[in-house]
C-alpha cells in the first residue's frame, strides 16, 4: 500500500464525487467527472470540430462492424439504415409521434418543477417538514415510476394525460430531493447576515434560499429531464400509447425493424438533445457556484 | 434532546401513520377500484409472493438483474481501466459515450428483441446496454484522472502493472466507481421491468401485466408493491456495500465533513 501521506492525496482528488453527492448533485455525481472531461475537451479549442466529425465517422464505422459481426436480417448496415431513415422521416406519422412525445415530457416535466420546487425549499427549509418527510420521500423514491405504468394506463388509458402523469411522479423526485438540498445548502454566513439584517422570511426566500438553491433546482431539472424522457418513451412502449416509443415497438412487433432502428435513432437523438440542453442549462445557473468557479480556475 | 427524539418518531410516524390509514379505511371514498384497501392488497401479497410465485415470477426477475448488472460492472470496470490508460483515446471517445449513457435504454428493449429474439441472453444484453456507460464512463474518467502525484510517486516506488492497478488505479478510482455502480443499479431494476412488461412469459413484470389483463387490480398493486420493495432492498444492500468498500475513504473524510 502507499505511504499514509500519499493516500490522502489519493482522497484529495476522489473528494469530489462523494462531496457532490452529500451536498447533493445527486445523480450528477458522475457528471461533476465528465464536466472536467468536457473542459479538457473544449480547451483543445480549435480541432474541436474535426474530432467530433472524426467521432461520427469512427462511430458509424463501428456500427457497420457490429451490424457485420452481429449478421442479422434485422440489424440494419448504416447505409441501410440511412435509406430507412430518409423514408420514415417524410412521413407525417414521424413528427407526429415526437410531437407526441415530446408534449407529454414537457408538460409533465414543467408541472412536476412547479409542485417539487416549492415543497422541496419548504423541506429544505423546515426542520419539521425534512423529518416528516425524510423516510417516506426516502421509500417512494426508489420505486421505479415506470412500474405505474400499468395501472395508470387503466385509469386513463392510452392517452397524453396518461403519459403526463407518469412523467410527472417520475420527476418529482429528483427535482424535490435537488431543491431541498440546495435549501438546506446555503451559505451559513449569508445566512447569519440576512437574519442581523432583520429580512423577513419572505426576503429571505426570495433574496437568500431561492438563488442559492437554483444551482441544485438546475441539477435536478437535469436529472428530472432525462429521467422524463425515459418514462415517455418507456410507457408508449409498454402501453402503445402515440409516440416515438410506440413507433419503435410497431417496428418491432410488425417485423419492420428498419423502422424500429429508425425511431430509437431518433429517440437516442432526443436523450442527447435534452442532456445537452439541461447541462447548459445548469452550467449558466451555476456559473457562481463555487464547486463550479474551482473547475473553471483549472 | 427530547426535540430530537420527537424529530425522530416524527420521522418514523408518518411513514407508519400513511401504511395504517391505507390499511384501515376500508370501503371509504379514499378507495375506490383501482385504489384498494392495503388490507386486500395484503391478502393478495401473501397469497401469490409468500411464497407461491417466488419460484416462477421472483427468481426469474432477480437472476436478470444480477447477470445483467453482473455482466455490465465486469465489462463497465474492465473497459473503463483500459480507455482510463489512453487518455487520449478517452477523451476522444467520451462524446461517444455520453450519447450512449444519454440515450434512453428503455427505446432499446425492442430493437434487443427483433435483433435477439425473447430469451434470457436478450434480457442480459439489454441491461447491460443500459447500465454499462455510467460504469464505464466513471471508472474511465476516474482512472484518467488518478491523483498525478499519487501516480508518479507510486511510478517512483516502481509500482507496476498489477501490483498498481489494485493497489493504486482502482482504489483511488473506487468512489467514482461505486457512484457510477449504483446509477447502473437502479438501471437494470427498470430496464428488466419493463422487458418483462412488454414481452416476457414470466417474471413479476409480466405477472403485472397479466393482472392487468384479468383486471385484477389487488394482485397487480401487489406486483408493483414487490417491486418497490426488491428496489428499495438492492437499494439498502448497495449502501451497506458501498459503506464497506469506500470504508477508508470516510475514515479521511468522516470528521472534515461533519
Amino acid at each position: 500500500m502507499v505511504d499514509r501521506p500519499d493516500s490522502r492525496v489519493i482522497s484529495t482528488s476522489t473528494l469530489d464525487p462523494i462531496t457532490s453527492r452529500r451536498t447533493g448533485s445527486g445523480g450528477g455525481i458522475g457528471d461533476a467527472t465528465v464536466e472536467r472531461g468536457s473542459a479538457g475537451w473544449r480547451s483543445w479549442g480549435r480541432g474541436r470540430s474535426v474530432r467530433r466529425g472524426a467521432l461520427l465517422l469512427v462511430s458509424l464505422l463501428i456500427w457497420q462492424v457490429v451490424a457485420a459481426v452481429v449478421d442479422n436480417a434485422a440489424f440494419p448496415t448504416v447505409p441501410h439504415l440511412a435509406a430507412a431513415a430518409s423514408g420514415v422521416v417524410r412521413t407525417p406519422v414521424y413528427w407526429a409521434s415526437l410531437g407526441q412525445t415530446l408534449a407529454a415530457w414537457a408538460i409533465g416535466l414543467c408541472a412536476a418543477a412547479l409542485v417539487a420546487v416549492p415543497l422541496g425549499l419548504l423541506i429544505g427549509l423546515s426542520t419539521v417538514a425534512d423529518h416528516a418527510s425524510r423516510v417516506t420521500v426516502a421509500a417512494l423514491q426508489t420505486i421505479p415510476s415506470i412500474v405505474l405504468t400499468p395501472l395508470v394506463v387503466l385509469i386513463y388509458g392510452t392517452t397524453l394525460q396518461m403519459k403526463i402523469i407518469l412523467v410527472f411522479i417520475a420527476s418529482f423526485w429528483p427535482l424535490l430531493m435537488q431543491t431541498s438540498y440546495g435549501a438546506r445548502d446555503v451559505d451559513p454566513v449569508a445566512k447569519a447576515t440576512a437574519r442581523s439584517y432583520r429580512l423577513t422570511r419572505i426576503d429571505q426566500v426570495r433574496y437568500l434560499y431561492l438563488p442559492s438553491a437554483s444551482a441544485f433546482v438546475a441539477t435536478g431539472l437535469r436529472l428530472a429531464a432525462t429521467i422524463a424522457l425515459l418514462v415517455t418513451i418507456g410507457s408508449e412502449i409498454v402501453t402503445s400509447a402515440a409516440g416515438v416509443g410506440l413507433q419503435i415497438q410497431l417496428g418491432e412487433s410488425n417485423g419492420e425493424p428498419d423502422r424500429a432502428f429508425v425511431y430509437f435513432v431518433t429517440a437516442s437523438l432526443l436523450g442527447l438533445l435534452v442532456a445537452t440542453t439541461f447541462r447548459r442549462i445548469e452550467r449558466l445557473a451555476l456559473f457562481w457556484h463555487p464547486a463550479h468557479r474551482v473547475r473553471q480556475g483549472r | 434532546m427530547t426535540r430530537s427524539f420527537s424529530l425522530r418518531v416524527l420521522e418514523v410516524a408518518v411513514p407508519v401513520g400513511l401504511v395504517a390509514l391505507w390499511w384501515f379505511l376500508g370501503d371509504t371514498a379514499l378507495t375506490s377500484f383501482y385504489f384498494p384497501p392495503l388490507r386486500d392488497i395484503w391478502a393478495s401479497f401473501r397469497a401469490t409472493w409468500i411464497f407461491a410465485h417466488v419460484g416462477s415470477d421472483v427468481v426469474p426477475t432477480l437472476l436478470g438483474i444480477g447477470l445483467g448488472y453482473a455482466t455490465s460492472v465486469v465489462l463497465g470496470i474492465s473497459l473503463g481501466v483500459i480507455l482510463g490508460s489512453f487518455p487520449r483515446v478517452n477523451e476522444f471517445l467520451t462524446p461517444l459515450l455520453e450519447f450512449l449513457r444519454a440515450l434512453p435504454a428503455i427505446a432499446a428493449i425492442p430493437i434487443f428483441i427483433v435483433v435477439i429474439g425473447v430469451s434470457l441472453k436478450m434480457e442480459i444484453a439489454v441491461v447491460t446496454f443500459a447500465a454499462l456507460w455510467p460504469i464505464l464512463l466513471n471508472v474511465s474518467d476516474a482512472v484518467a484522472g488518478v491523483d498525478p502525484v499519487v501516480r508518479d510517486t507510486s511510478r517512483s516506488y516502481r509500482i507496476r502493472g498489477f501490483d498498481r492497478l489494485v493497489r493504486v488505479t482502482l482504489p483511488s478510482a473506487s468512489p467514482q466507481i461505486v457512484a457510477g455502480m449504483r446509477v447502473a443499479l437502479t438501471q437494470s431494476i427498470v430496464i428488466i421491468i419493463v422487458s418483462e412488461l412488454i414481452v416476457s412469459a414470466r417474471g413479476i413484470g409480466h405477472f403485472i401485466q397479466t393482472a392487468q389483463w384479468n383486471f385484477d387490480i389487488t394482485a397487480m398493486w401487489s406486483g408493483m408493491i414487490l417491486i418497490g420493495l426488491i428496489g428499495f432492498a438492492l437499494s439498502k444492500l448497495f449502501q451497506v456495500f458501498e459503506y464497506k468498500v469506500l470504508a477508508w475513504h470516510r475514515g479521511l473524510h468522516g470528521k472534515a465533513q461533519r
